[in-house]
């Protein structure tokens, strides 16, 4: 079953998944690409500024060991850029039928999972402010609930908010609706 | 315009003639390959047990895994090289 880590009930379904806009990771990712390109660019540049690094004197066959040195180099980059890929993936909403279940993967090792039931759902709030998140389409997006003690849940650049929005008020509609039918 | 120079003292005399022998690097790509091991076994965890078995995960899997290979069956053949 795909969805087995989140519990769900035996009707119940994921509809949607909420993440982040990729324009958010683009960032890590261009600084790391950076990084890694930068070696092979200084280099050639280091006996210019560094002119006793020419007296070095190393036995053995020197671009094998810039060579390995790079590669370690890269891979070091290569796993921090999965580290924070996995950050940026297992952040997520799940709205299903009934709820929206809320992972906040803070850290890799620090994960909080809430859960918000329709019913509970006071407003669901949408922010997209500036020339780049219209036209990429992302916002923030807030869920307040209207418990005694009223929390909100947030999650920033989130892609499509109005989707967003619109799926967990028709679904809330939906559920309002059958208590009505029913005479709860 | 003449670039600046700068003088590295000592540099030639000991550090890089002791560091750039086969048994140090050698700890080092040892050193290098259990870190990854490490971090390969936390993040195919977490994409395991939270991934939700989906496309994107698994794909990232694959690409994480055989890039990764790659690059230490080169730094070891580079290393062979030296």
């Amino acid at each position: 079953m795909k969805y087995k880590a989140l519990h769900l009930e035996s009707d119940e379904h994921v509809i949607l998944e909420v993440r982040k806009h990729w324009i958010v990771f683009i960032g890590h990712a261009l600084t790391l690409s950076f990084f890694a390109v930068f070696p092979p660019f200084v280099l050639p540049y280091v006996e210019e500024f560094f002119p006793t690094s020419a007296d070095i004197n190393i036995s053995g066959n020197l671009p094998a060991l810039l060579l390995f040195l790079y590669l370690l180099w890269v891979l070091f980059l290569w796993i921090s850029f999965f580290i924070e890929w996995t950050k940026y993936y297992l952040d997520v909403w799940y709205v299903t039928g009934r709820r929206i279940i809320i992972v906040d993967q803070k850290d890799i090792f620090h994960r909080e999972v809430s859960n918000i039931r329709f019913e509970k759902v006071q407003d669901v709030t949408l922010d997209v402010d500036g020339f780049i998140p219209t036209l990429l389409k992302f916002g923030n997006i807030r869920v307040q609930t209207a418990s005694e003690n009223s929390q909100e849940f947030y999650m920033n650049s989130v892609r499509h908010p109005e989707v967003v929005r619109k799926i967990i008020f028709s679904h809330q509609n939906k559920i309002g609706d059958n208590k009505f039918n029913n005479g709860v | 315009m003449d670039l600046p120079q700068i003088t590295i003292p000592y540099l030639s005399d000991m550090a890089i003639p002791f560091l750039t022998n086969i048994p140090i690097l050698l700890i080092v790509f040892i050193s290098f390959l259990v870190v990854y091991i490490i971090f390969s076994v936390i993040l195919i965890y977490h994409w395991t047990a939270y991934g939700m078995h989906n496309g994107t995960i698994l794909f990232a899997e694959t690409v994480f895994t055989a890039v990764s290979l790659v690059l230490l069956i080169m730094a070891f053949l580079a290393l062979n090289y030296f």
